[in-house]
């Protein structure tokens, strides 16, 4: 290798969330800091150059911390963002990492008060003795400044790892889930949330699957979903009962004895479930496949779509070099007909649900010009590799992308790949 | 034979996985501390039916046991301990480990030849490990004392500095006595049976973060990790 590229591992990209305009895109990052994109107002004069984003605001979120009890030390990675609906000027985000999920306000200050009476100009406080006039401070523009600041702190409610967060849509309360538990929460309460489900058992050498994620319903606000890491996803109705250990569904599909292997269980492991926009659908992200399932019917998906399969006869040597833990998000876009997750080498995956196609994209900046069209990638499973093919020996699987993201209604999609974000644009016409 | 090889090897590599993850930062994870064990699990399945397959026809099934799961997933974060299947039913003499880096076979009688050859200044975990052969349990249930002097030995040793460190860690972790007794043993003894034959290959420096690697068509040869898993292990 030529090129020495320092590569921060704090600067390692671990969460991307579009708000709910699609105006805002925030990241996260394994040193818990969160940087916020805005997209540009198109100007009238350059219709064809669509908003591209530029950095809005920059804050740190969370720091590393030590639990003394325990002797661990508590990572300030971000582990999830989540944006609240607008409701004012001021926009609200949720972010999280190991054990404390924080409220963020952030907000533009354009003009400043100036003029006071009592202070002089370095703000310090005059003698009043020499106080002999009133003055009424006045606002006066400013240069746009964005402050962020937190507005609350959820803490020392989760003994396992925090895995999700989730807006219910009263926008009054959230989730959030660990290993075992989901704890319920009220935004203006930081000192209690209710233990929503608790699967913990009594006895933990009977312990036999984790809660892997967890998601509110997007329209009925007392419907959730949890996946585990045994592959099964569970939908609980909170009216049912104050603790929904007791789901109201139970969606698996049953193993295919044919796939059996060392690694079976822990391929099966659900790493990311999502609500389609309608509410109709959940979508879920094992190891090798996509799973769309429908809210109707528990006892199998109704779509499969397999996103690197030829992975399925490297599986032990993914096991030695840890890949195999890999958790790769998915998203739905606007409209719900396509599907988007990411896989190795820098590559990610679209499937359209209504035309069956789908399609391999590469993130990276030799492939990636401003307003160049990325070219369809497709890897070699044997035989005789075509010119553009990639074979699968020749992989990097450092290079993978766990986060991406789909603007709410347009197409435009956020691919984190390590420590770069990649946003691309459909193409204007 | 090669089955039973493959498997041994997962388990040697998911044993050291599991120890390892309790150093990352962060602490224990539960759900991956959840799937290590599950693969060694159905790993050591496979070694011991593998192992009975072997052997003759007509020899005695290891005796029948309830369908819980051998294999104790690991406790809670806080106490993080990991225990291994218990070592029942299986034979009362070790059969020696037949591996291609090993110079011999190996008995579980060698033991104590092995602490022997260990520097002097390990005296307390050279102590532990052969009270462990002889089946004793006292010399794993850690003690104040225990503690210190392996401080001060890591101190000085750097051959065992990692082993030491790597016990401070796990005495720091340890349960109360009462509940790893039930535990430690087993793990411990499961190792020294299963890999004593390993112990004698050259400490080579453990993988600290494997580096992501491209996947190849086979699996690669197996790493000479497990004798400073082992030393770390034993000390407890």
């Amino acid at each position: 290798r030529n090129k020495t590229t320092c590569l921060l591992k704090a600067d390692i990209i671990s969460t991307v969330e579009f708000n709910h305009t699609g105006e805002l895109l925030a990241t996260g990052d394994k040193g818990g800091r969160v940087v916020i994109f805005q997209r540009e107002q198109e100007s009238k004069n350059q219709v064809h150059r669509r908003g591209e984003y530029n950095v809005y605001s920059t804050f740190q979120s969370h720091e590393p911390e030590f639990d003394y009890l325990k002797s661990l030390e508590i990572e300030e990675k971000i582990n999830k963002i989540r944006w609240l609906p607008q409701q004012n000027a001021a926009y609200f985000l949720l972010s999280t990492n190991d054990k404390t999920v924080k409220l963020w306000k952030v907000s533009e200050r354009d003009k400043r008060p100036e003029g006071y009476n009592l202070k002089d100009e370095e703000g310090r406080l005059r003698d009043p003795a020499t106080i002999t006039t009133l003055r009424v401070p006045v606002l006066r523009p400013m240069d746009l400044m964005v402050e962020a600041t937190p507005r609350r702190v959820f803490a020392n409610a989760h003994t396992y790892h925090i895995n999700s967060i989730s807006v219910n849509s009263d926008y009054e309360t959230y989730m959030s889930a660990d290993d075992l538990r989901i704890n319920l929460w009220n935004f203006e309460i930081t000192n209690q949330s209710f233990n929503i489900v608790d699967i913990k058992p009594a006895n933990m050498e009977e312990l036999t699957e984790v809660i892997t994620a967890a998601e509110f319903h997007p329209h009925h606000c007392n419907t959730f979903v949890y996946s585990s890491s045994k592959g099964t996803i569970r939908l609980c109705d909170m009216r049912a009962s104050a603790l929904c250990d007791r789901h109201t569904k139970f969606f698996e599909e049953p193993e295919d004895p044919s796939n059996r292997s060392f690694f079976s269980e822990i391929i099966s492991s659900i790493s990311d479930v999502k609500f389609s926009h309608s509410g109709r659908y959940i979508m879920t992200r094992d190891y090798l496949t996509v799973k769309v399932w429908d809210l109707n019917m528990e006892n199998r998906p109704i779509e499969t779509y397999q996103v690197h399969d030829y992975l399925r006869s490297k599986l032990c040597s993914l096991y030695e070099n840890d890949c195999i833990f890999d958790k790769f998000e998915c998203v739905w876009n606007g409209s719900d007909s396509v599907i988007m997750t990411g896989s190795y080498n820098n590559f990610f995956r679209m499937f359209d649900r209504n035309t069956k196609r789908d399609v391999t994209l590469e993130a990276s900046r030799e492939n990636s010009k401003p307003r160049a069209i990325l070219k369809p990638r497709k890897v070699c499973v044997g035989g005789k590799r075509r010119k553009d093919e990639i074979s699968v020996d020749s992989l990097d699987f450092s290079k993978k992308i766990l986060h991406t993201a789909w603007h709410p209604s347009e197409n435009i999609i956020a691919v984190a790949a390590t420590n770069n974000l990649y946003i691309f644009q459909d193409k204007v016409n | 034979m090669e089955v039973q090889k493959e498997a041994q090897r997962i388990m040697t590599l998911s044993v050291w996985k599991l120890y390892h993850s309790r150093m990352q930062r962060g602490g224990l994870r539960l759900h991956r501390s959840l799937q290590l064990s599950l693969v060694m699990r159905s790993a050591r399945e496979l070694y011991l039916s593998a192992k009975v397959e072997a052997h003759e026809p007509d020899a005695p099934l290891p005796p029948a046991r309830p369908a819980d799961p051998r294999l104790h997933p690991p406790r809670e974060a806080e106490e993080a301990t990991t225990e291994a299947a218990p070592p029942d039913g299986e034979q009362p003499s070790p059969e020696p480990m037949d591996t291609q880096e090993a110079p011999g076979a190996e008995e579980e009688a060698a033991a104590p030849a092995r602490c022997a050859l260990r520097p002097a200044k390990a005296s307390r975990k050279r102590r532990s490990s052969c009270s462990l052969s002889d089946g004793g349990d006292p010399g794993l249930i850690p003690s104040k004392r225990a503690r210190l002097e392996e401080e001060e030995e890591s101190m000085e040793a750097d051959p065992d500095e990692e082993a030491a460190a790597a016990a401070r860690v796990a005495d720091r972790l340890q349960p109360a006595p009462a509940q790893s007794e039930g535990a430690f043993p087993n793990l411990a003894q499961v190792l020294q049976r299963r890999f004593s034959g390993l112990l004698h290959c050259s400490p080579a420096s453990p993988p600290t973060a494997p580096a992501p690697r491209e996947a190849k068509p086979a699996c690669r040869p197996q790493d000479s990790v497990l004798n400073v898993l082992v030393r770390a292990v034993v000390a407890f």
